[in-house]
């Protein structure tokens, strides 16, 4: 099994090189050499390597190719509905609400009425 | 005889007792068994009724009534009952109360305040029915108060309800006066402040917060006011103090429909509000907790999906695949089935490594929704189609199903029959599931498009050996390294052919046709000394004792300390039956090498028992015996030999006196320890074992541990059966102490 097929590189390069995922094989290059200015591997040798793994990614058309199929995905840009049904708050303390806290002191909320038996004379 | 006779009367008794109804449902209605009680007295009425025998099947409806109605939950049939027991007894207020009651749990509020007031009617001084009435009244938007059933009630109780029936039915509601927080249940207070703070009046706030605080109000009590003090924060615009306070008054247990709708509310707008602001995670919480509330809403599941998706992607941005997988589990159950979501989620499963079959499917979801259109932003080409087809075909592949593996390959193959990488894939996998046939022909037409395709010559070699076809192996192999010299597989394989023919031919009596073989290997690989020697045994074969020393010396001095070397001489010499030769390689390899071990001879003593050549190999063993002496390593490998041979009291000898030279000796103790456990003695073995586990960890001797550990489960295992009864079946005879595959198991306590 090949590496290009089963590798599934989930860093996105193009981020890396702060560039859209259209970009031209001029434009990688230039935000290449950009970015290995900005981060140069004595002063930043750990952002220097991902700047380079991250153009390995995109330098060849075959390797851009496999890069691209196994890129993450972002999200579409999130839209509230246009018609949504009404968002307002009922502010009104409802007598439901209410009652309901009334039954709490009645036995309304009480389940055994054990104390209500009267015995049997028979 | 006057016992028989009381005996018998007892027996009648008894039996004019089960017979008679009244007495069988009294028993009946004491053991609790009310149905049978009722069966017994409805027999018994019908023949013979009578007030007392209607007030007890009253009773027994009544207690059948309650239980079926609050306990078990069958309410229809408690009504039933409930209802034959205020028909059964008109007159007595507790029955037409509890039918009211449970009424009024059905929400039958008319037939409710019917029995309130037959209860009322029976006796004005129940005033649980009054109290009931009067809600009932209110639920149907009443006013109480003009109901007769109000002046049933105590003065206080009333004081007390007065600001409920005005908070109720939207009056203004009087301030607090002290003589409503002395009522009966402490009430007033509540519903003053209630009203309080619905009309505005952010005073009584406190009052409510002590009252949602305190664990002494029922529960329904304190939500209410949660869900006040939750309405007055929004009134406001303090979103996050009344989603608190609610929170609160659902974990209480309110679950009126105004307050699921709102609560709904603020969670979903808090949760778009979270999006908004860009809070991922925040919102994917919200929503969720949303969805707990009314879990049917399409809008509320497209904004929940859309946060998990989200909240996801910024995990998996930050190296947090775990917690974005469980994101775009999420967003995948609530309906998000984009072809984007798809691929994040293969991703997830691979960084996860959970290469199964799931994974695959999601990646040819991912192949199939693919924008057909050649001109479309995600257009894949058929090169591409065809490298994610393999990569499914990989992901079935470690999940184990190579029959989708093979098949994807071919939808691979087939879109990018140009991709060589993608068809010698197919050829793995139609080997893996022995295809040989099928296999050969897919590299067949790989090199036929490319001959001198290393890989695909690798691919057929390894085919051809698999197959059995060695000649054409061979070819093949030779083809790789025409192409590339220095292809170590293919020098490897190639040169472990030509000895393997070279040692067939010998075996027929080809002898040149075994040396040309030999020689041509040599081409290859030119260090290898066992290619000497095989060439020696050839040579001795064809009585040519001179060239075979000369190729013998060539062996030697490759590698002049290399035992095996040597050791394969000697055995060679014995094969051609020449045991003076075989002398004259043990003087080259003592002069040469350093001094010569135990375990040296008693390997040569070994093949010679296995060639049957008795003689030759108890010479061999008299010789390490010879040597050993003084050596504790030498004496325990000729005790490993004699117990290799059930000779295990010979084994023991030489045990004891490795001991005696090195009490420490970390083998010896183990081979001491386990003779100790095939005679039972654990204690003994014990004490062994634990020396030769001290030694193995000082001197970091793994392999050791690893024996020590598994002769110790073994023998511990088999006297453990012999103890329950159970044959451990000969354990003790076959242990190989040498076989330790399984991994170390520290088990401190044992020692």
């Amino acid at each position: 099994m090949t590496m290009t097929t089963t590798t599934t590189n989930t860093g996105d390069p193009y981020s890396v090189l702060d560039l859209k995922r259209g970009a031209s094989h001029e434009e990688i290059r230039r935000a290449y050499f950009r970015k290995v200015r900005e981060h140069p591997p004595e002063t930043d040798p750990e952002t220097f390597k991902a700047i380079r793994a991250a153009y390995e990614q995109l330098r060849s058309a075959e390797q851009r190719t496999v890069t691209d199929l196994y890129l993450l995905q972002a999200p579409p840009p999130w839209k509230p509905p246009k018609y949504r049904r009404s968002a307002r708050f009922d502010l009104r303390l409802h007598p439901e609400e209410v009652l309901t806290a009334a039954q709490a002191f009645t036995d309304f909320v009480r389940d055994s009425f054990r104390d209500d038996y009267e015995p049997v004379r028979l | 005889m006057a016992k028989k006779k009381k005996s018998r009367r007892a027996k009648a008794r008894a039996r004019q007792a089960t017979a008679d109804p009244i007495i069988r449902g009294k028993e009946a209605f004491h053991r609790g068994h009310y149905d049978e009680a009722i069966a017994a007295w409805e027999q018994a009425r019908q023949k013979n009724p009578s007030p007392t025998l209607t007030a007890a099947l009253a009773e027994v409806y009544f207690r059948r009534g309650l239980l079926r109605f609050y306990r078990w939950r069958q309410c229809d049939a408690g009504l039933l009952d409930l209802d034959k027991t205020a028909r059964l007894v008109p007159g007595d207020p507790r029955y037409a109360y509890h039918l009211g009651l449970a009424h009024h749990h059905q929400d039958n509020l008319g037939t409710a305040l019917t029995a309130y007031r037959l209860a009322l009617g029976a006796d004005p001084a129940f005033t649980r029915a009054a109290e009931l009435a009067a809600l009932a009244l209110l639920e149907q938007g009443q006013d109480p108060t003009q109901d007769t059933a109000w002046k049933a009630l105590p003065t206080e109780r009333q004081a007390e309800l007065s600001p409920l029936v005005r908070l109720v039915l939207g009056q203004p509601v009087l301030a607090e006066s002290p003589a409503a927080t002395s009522t009966p249940t402490g009430s007033a207070e509540l519903w003053q402040g209630l009203a309080a703070l619905e009309s505005g009046d952010d005073g009584a706030h406190k009052v409510l917060q002590s009252i949602a605080q305190s664990d002494n109000r029922p529960a329904a009590v304190r939500a209410v006011v949660a869900y006040t003090l939750g309405l007055n924060a929004l009134r406001h615009h303090r979103l996050a103090e009344a989603l608190a306070h609610w929170e609160s008054a659902c974990r209480l247990g309110l679950n009126t429909p105004a307050f699921r709708d709102n609560f709904f509310l603020l969670y979903y707008t808090s949760a778009e509000q979270a999006m908004a602001d860009g809070q991922w995670a925040e919102a994917a919480t919200l929503a969720d907790a949303a969805l707990n509330v009314s879990s049917g809403d399409r809008e509320l599941k497209d904004l929940a999906a859309a946060a998990h998706f989200q909240a996801g992607h910024a995990d998996a941005q930050a190296a947090r695949w775990d917690h974005a997988l469980k994101h775009w589990e999420k967003a995948r159950e609530l309906g998000d089935n984009s072809r984007a979501l798809l691929q994040n989620l293969a991703l997830a499963y691979e960084k996860a490594e959970r290469f199964s079959e799931e994974a695959a499917e999601l990646w040819r979801e991912v192949i199939r929704r693919r924008p057909r259109k050649a001109n479309a932003t995600e257009a894949l080409t058929p090169q591409q189609v065809a490298l994610l087809w393999g990569h499914v075909a990989e992901c079935y592949r470690r999940a184990g199903n190579v029959e989708e593996a093979i098949t994807t390959l071919r939808n691979a193959v087939k879109n990018d029959p140009s991709n060589t990488d993608l068809r010698l894939e197919l050829v793995d996998a139609l080997a893996a599931s022995e295809r040989w046939s099928a296999a050969s022909k897919e590299v067949a037409r790989i090199l036929k498009r490319e001959p001198n395709n290393i890989s695909a010559l690798v691919h057929a070699a390894r085919l051809d050996e698999g197959y059995g076809y060695l000649p054409r192996a061979r070819q093949m192999w030779k083809k790789v390294l025409e192409l590339d010299p220095n292809h170590l597989e293919a020098q490897e394989r190639l040169v472990e052919l030509l000895h393997q023919e070279g040692d067939r031919l010998g075996r027929f009596g080809d002898l040149d046709g075994a040396l040309k073989s030999y020689r041509e290997a040599l081409t290859y690989t030119p260090g290898e000394s066992y290619l000497y020697i095989s060439l020696a045994e050839c040579y001795f074969c064809k009585n040519d004792p001179d060239t075979a020393r000369r190729e013998m010396a060539q062996a030697f001095a490759l590698n002049p300390a290399d035992l095996d070397t040597y050791h394969m001489a000697v055995d060679a010499c014995h094969v051609a039956n020449r045991p003076d030769d075989a002398e004259w390689v043990i003087t080259q390899a003592t002069e040469l090498a350093a001094r010569l071990p135990a375990a040296f001879y008693l390997d040569l003593a070994n093949c010679c028992f296995r060639r049957r050549q008795t003689e030759q190999g108890n010479d061999y063993v008299r010789r390490a015996e010879q040597i050993a002496e003084g050596n504790a390593d030498d004496l325990v490998d000729i005790a490993v030999f004699y117990l290799d041979r059930k000779n295990d009291s010979q084994a023991l000898v030489y045990l004891q006196q490795a001991l005696r030279l090195d009490p420490e000796h970390g083998w010896a103790n183990l081979h001491v320890g386990a003779s100790y456990a095939a005679a039972l003695e654990m204690r003994e073995a014990r004490r062994h074992w634990r020396q030769a586990r001290r030694t193995a960890r000082q001197t970091g001797d793994e392999e050791l541990l690893r024996a020590v550990e598994m002769a110790r489960q073994t023998f511990e295992h088999a006297i453990d059966m012999l103890e329950r009864g159970m044959s451990p079946f000969g354990m003790f005879g076959d242990v190989d102490l040498e076989m330790f595959d399984d991994d170390d198991d520290d088990d401190d306590e044992y020692w």
